[in-house]
């Protein structure tokens, strides 16, 4: 076999495998995540089934509930960014806060609300979220984001982007989405 | 006017004093100090202010920490108060956990720095939640778990509290060490500043001084010379128009002794004419008084004319401009026309007159005839003056060749006389001077005929020698610088140029530019006739030919003892000094 023919079969081999992960991922409980928080409960919180409503996009009058599998549905990526909290690399299962913006008919002049379980609030405009490639995380490392890790889902940015820079933007935990 | 000089020259020049120096170089010291106190305090501001920066870099975890904290006890009071289920609680307890695992900018969590009695009521809450069901509590356990958690929540809450208070502590600590060290650094450097510009400041006040005594010095000293200057210029204007005035007088004097000359001779030469006259047409033999009244007549009148002319003749050397009359002038004519004119009185004592010169030389000098002419007779006349009766004079013409200088022509007058004394032959140039012996041996004269030689001797840029020997006789010699065309001069100046330039242009270091440049020497002043140097300049060219570029002592030797050998082949004198040896 030819190098460049011996390439192209180890690339359509490494493609199969992610996307029987992310479409393997679907239908079944996340695993749970390999890290430990050691400042955590000693009883670990189990993550959410793929199924129950994690997200709560409310533009005005329009209200769409989204589920671990519902969010995938939007398209899940894969992204390798340094995770400016715990300062290492990680990569993530994304979807694009421009499909989910999309997805509740949110214009990008709109000024959006992310609120955290903790109900920690993060505003901007949504024009600036996808600007910087805003992502919701939904996945790390393939298993599931543990809930004393920024689980189940999170917003994060790629590295350089502009709002990546500004940590306030990072809301963990997220829960809802309003437009303002 | 030595000290005047050397207090100008301290004037002019920027001095500063020993203890100057050593005032600069303290502050040169203090200034270094100051640098050195400056990169310090601010290397250690830098190094305060990352500390300052690291320090108050976990403020936004701290207040998150304790954020989380209320809003995590918060929903332990909702549970206990049945509200929320206990997934709810632990969600909270969960996102707690994360903000304590946040690493900051200093590579430590807040969890890393938190006190213990904070985490430690963190697991105290936890093992109580964890002894509670799922879900919604019952009454029972409500009752409970009220009791055991109550008290926990108000230490949670205290310690999270005293976690803030603890860090606020930390950082005021920080600030004031901070503050402390800047303070002290900032003193330093002050005083260091201070110190410079104290020193800086003695230092320029001391200079300042010192110039502007030396300025008032240079003033003085400035007026002083003016004044000085102005009085020497008042002198020099006196002395020109003294100058003036005795060249005027001078002229007038040489006016009258022409003119008074010019008066005398004419009346003179009429009572010589009728003495001859009367002396030959009257009887004298049959009168011997009569006879010698006449011979006294005549000799009187001969001297008074002689005298009268010689004075003419000086009054005429010393006007100005005289060399205006030089041209090429044939020695030996002139020689014999003065031999001619005064054969009557060589004949009159018998002697002998013998010219020797050679037929084939020339003997071309650059200079007035008539003046020459009048010196040869004045000397002529001298030797056969002073001459024993029928001995010889003789008058010798020589032409001397100069390697060194420019060709001479002498003429020299030997008689066989009396001689002249040792002592006074060194006044015989002086007007009216006659030799002591000359005076007592009753020999006629004006003592101004040597002085009209050595007058032209002296115009001609020639020189005049003097042997005598007492009873034997005397011997004048004049050497005459022999004419030169005006291309034979243009080549002796050449000739003494070139042989200077050789003289430095052999003095190289480069072994290869000094066998160029001795043979370039040798042959040019070889043409110059200076066959001997030059040929010695290519020989110590030609022995560079085995040396390849090794300075060798013996050949560097060898060119410097040519250079002082081509030293001496230089003129020395000028031609044209007259002196009376």
């Amino acid at each position: 076999m030819k190098l460049a023919s011996k390439r192209a079969f180890v690339a359509s081999i490494a493609a199969l495998t992610m996307v029987l992960s992310i479409g393997g991922a679907q239908g079944a409980t996340p695993k749970p995540t390999p890290t430990k928080n050691p400042y955590g409960a000693s009883v670990p919180v189990d993550p959410p089934r793929p199924n129950d409503v994690i997200l709560t996009v409310t533009n005005h009058s329009k209200v769409v509930r989204f589920s671990l599998n519902s969010l995938r549905k939007l398209g899940a990526t894969q992204i390798s960014i340094f995770e400016p909290f715990v300062k290492v690399r990680q990569t993530f299962t994304v979807v694009s806060l421009a499909k989910i913006f999309k997805s509740a008919n949110i214009l990008s002049s709109a000024t959006v609300l992310t609120d955290a379980l903790n109900d920690y609030i993060y505003t901007n405009t949504a024009k600036n979220f996808t600007d910087s490639q805003g992502q919701l995380a939904i996945a790390r490392f393939g298993g599931a984001i543990p809930y004393d890790q920024g689980g189940p889902i999170r917003i994060i940015f790629p590295d350089k982007s502009t709002l990546g820079k500004n940590l306030s933007a990072w809301n963990w935990s997220l829960n809802v989405i309003t437009v303002k | 006017m030595e000290r005047r000089q050397a207090l100008a020259r301290n004037v002019l020049r920027f001095r500063v004093s020993g203890g100057q120096k050593v005032l600069a170089f303290i502050a040169f010291l203090s200034f270094l100090a100051l640098s050195f106190s400056i990169i310090i305090t601010n290397k250690s501001s830098i190094a305060e202010s990352r500390s300052l920066t690291s320090a108050t870099a976990p403020a936004a975890s701290i207040i998150y920490t304790q954020r989380e904290t209320l809003v995590y006890t918060i929903r332990l009071t909702q549970w206990l108060d049945q509200q929320i289920t206990r997934r709810e609680v632990q969600i909270a307890r969960a996102l707690l956990a994360q903000r304590l695992a946040v690493v900051n900018t200093d590579g430590k969590s807040v969890g890393q720095s938190a006190p213990s009695g904070y985490l430690q009521a963190l697991h105290l809450t936890d093992s109580i939640v964890d002894s509670g069901p799922p879900g919604i509590l019952s009454k029972t356990d409500h009752a409970r778990l009220v009791a055991l958690l109550n008290p926990e929540i108000d230490g949670l809450i205290s310690q999270a509290r005293l976690l803030v208070s603890e860090y606020q502590m930390a950082v005021d600590n920080q600030l004031t060490t901070s503050a402390k060290t800047s303070r002290n650094g900032d003193f330093i450097t002050l005083l260091l500043l201070i110190l410079f510009m104290t020193i800086s400041g003695a230092w320029f006040l001391w200079i300042a001084q010192t110039s502007i005594r030396q300025f008032r010095k240079s003033k003085s000293l400035m007026l002083a010379e003016s004044e000085r200057l102005e009085s020497l210029a008042e002198e020099l204007a006196a002395t020109n128009l003294m100058v003036y005035e005795l060249e005027s007088l001078n002229a007038s004097k040489n006016e009258f002794i022409s003119n008074i000359s010019h008066e005398l001779r004419t009346p003179l030469t009429s009572i010589i004419g009728y003495v001859d006259v009367l002396s030959t047409n009257i009887e004298l033999d049959s009168n011997p008084q009569l006879e010698e009244i006449f011979q006294v007549l005549d000799r009187n009148a001969t001297i008074l004319l002689s005298l009268v002319q010689s004075l003419l003749a000086l009054s005429q050397l010393d006007s100005p401009n005289k060399r205006d009359s030089f041209k090429p002038t044939d020695l030996l004519t002139v020689t014999e026309d003065a031999i001619f004119i005064l054969h009557s009185e060589i004949e009159k004592k018998e002697i002998s007159v013998k010219l020797n010169y050679k037929a084939d030389d020339p003997y071309i000098i650059d200079g007035d005839s008539g003046l020459i002419s009048q010196a040869l007779i004045n000397l002529v006349a001298n030797a056969v003056k002073f001459s024993f009766a029928k001995k010889e004079i003789a008058i010798n013409l020589v032409r001397n060749f100069h390697t060194d200088a420019r060709n001479t022509i002498s003429i020299s007058i030997e008689d066989h006389g009396i001689g002249i004394p040792e002592a006074e032959i060194s006044h015989l140039s002086e007007r009216f001077f006659r030799a002591s012996n000359a005076v007592s041996e009753h020999v006629p004269g004006t003592g101004l005929g040597l002085a009209i030689v050595a007058k032209v001797v002296e115009l001609h840029g020639a020189h005049l020698r003097v042997d005598s020997s007492l009873g034997k006789g005397t011997t004048f010699t004049i050497d005459f610088p022999e004419y030169l065309s005006p291309i034979e001069a243009l080549v002796m100046n050449r000739k003494y140029e070139l042989l200077a330039e050789a003289i430095v242009g052999i003095q190289v270091d480069s072994q290869a530019l000094l066998k160029a440049k001795l043979h370039e020497y040798g042959g040019a002043l070889g043409f110059y006739e200076f066959g001997e140097i030059g040929e010695e300049l290519l020989s110590l060219s030609r022995s560079l030919e085995d040396v390849e570029k090794v300075a060798n002592p013996e050949v560097l030797k060898g060119r410097d003892q040519l250079v002082i050998r081509m030293k001496e082949a230089l003129p020395i004198r000028e031609m044209g000094e007259t002196n009376v040896e």
